[in-house]
């Protein structure tokens, strides 16, 4: 093999190095990929809201649905949660919905929830439900953890960690 | 230094430039692959000092910390008394105000008192902490069992 061509094919195999790395990494964020039946089973789980009402993702099927999954006790949960009120009261008679999904218990949830404001509806869970999340690519049950699926219940991404208020802007005016 | 022909050092050079694009993540999002699974973010061992004294030993990996107001600790067949805490940072948090934080290395010492004739406790560690790119892990539990030891009389 010549030097040029040998130059050649190590470049070739260190770009579709590169690629395969880029590649997984928005298959990770962009949640295309996850498979089809954890995602319809954790969206027809059934937790309580804060009237004790069970409630599952599938119920609000044909809006942009914005599963958050978040605790009292964590401070980067905490710390998004004004934008999703924000854009709540900004985008919800156009047909988009936030979900919060608290790992945590209801009177510590039904307090913050208060001082807060929060207008969307918030689901009672446990760490059974943070650790189904490890099915659809939370693989260390970490919060805060967010799902945004499009009008017709399909998964279109997922976020581990805080959003920010543009990047999710965008995103919800495209689904909408 | 590099003596080849121009071409290949083009090549190079648009080879060193695609990979620092793909250095620079595409967002600042964290991903799973990034964080380590709780049991070896804050990595646990325990055993029993003599008749009367558990020690905890706990190693955080950098860039994870434990809250010190979080720890809670059962035990069957032993009464658990107060246990010793180090003290830890100090954390300004937006919301939780001043807090204690553990990083790195750090023992807690744990008083039991066990009937006659036990000769091992199983013990359960609860414990909540973070990582500092901005996510935290539920209470995380341990359990271990621990072969008493029994001074002599």
């Amino acid at each position: 093999m010549s030097l040029r061509l040998r130059w050649l094919a190590y470049g070739g195999a260190a770009l579709l190095a590169v690629a395969a790395g880029v590649g997984t990494q928005l298959w990770r964020q962009s949640g295309g990929e996850a498979p089809a039946a954890a995602v319809a089973a954790l969206r027809a789980t059934r937790l309580p809201d804060l009237e004790g009402t069970p409630r599952a993702l599938d119920d609000w099927r044909g809006k942009v649905v914005i599963a958050n999954y978040w605790a009292t006790w964590c401070a980067p949960c905490r710390e998004e949660m004004p934008i999703f009120v924000k854009m709540q009261a900004k985008y919800g008679d156009r047909g988009l919905i936030f979900v919060g999904i608290a790992i945590d218990q209801r009177a510590k949830v039904a307090a913050f929830a208060k001082e807060l404001g929060i207008n969307y509806p918030i689901l009672i869970g446990g760490l059974a439900d943070i650790e189904a999340t490890k099915g659809i690519g939370n693989t260390v049950s970490a919060l805060p953890f967010t799902l945004i699926f499009d009008r017709e219940g399909r998964l279109v991404k997922r976020h581990l960690g805080g959003l920010k208020e543009p990047e999710l802007e965008a995103i919800v005016q495209q689904l909408l | 230094m590099m003596h080849g022909p121009p071409e290949r050092r083009r090549a190079l050079h648009g080879l060193g430039a695609l990979l620092l694009i793909a250095a620079v993540p595409p967002a600042a999002a964290v991903t799973d692959a990034d964080l380590l699974p709780p049991e070896r973010a804050f990595r646990f061992s325990a055993l029993a000092l003599d008749a009367g004294r558990l020690e905890l030993r706990y190693t955080v990996a950098p860039g994870y910390y434990l809250y010190r107001d979080k720890f809670r600790f059962q035990a069957d067949a032993a009464a658990l008394g107060t246990a010793v805490l180090p003290p830890g940072q100090s954390r300004r948090d937006a919301f939780f105000g001043e807090v204690e934080i553990y990083r790195g290395r750090f023992r807690i010492l744990l008083p039991f008192t066990a009937p006659a004739g036990v000769t091992r406790i199983e013990l359960r560690v609860l414990s909540q902490g973070c990582a500092d790119v901005g996510v935290c892990y539920p209470p995380y539990e341990h359990r271990v069992e621990l072969r008493v030891r029994r001074s002599r009389a």
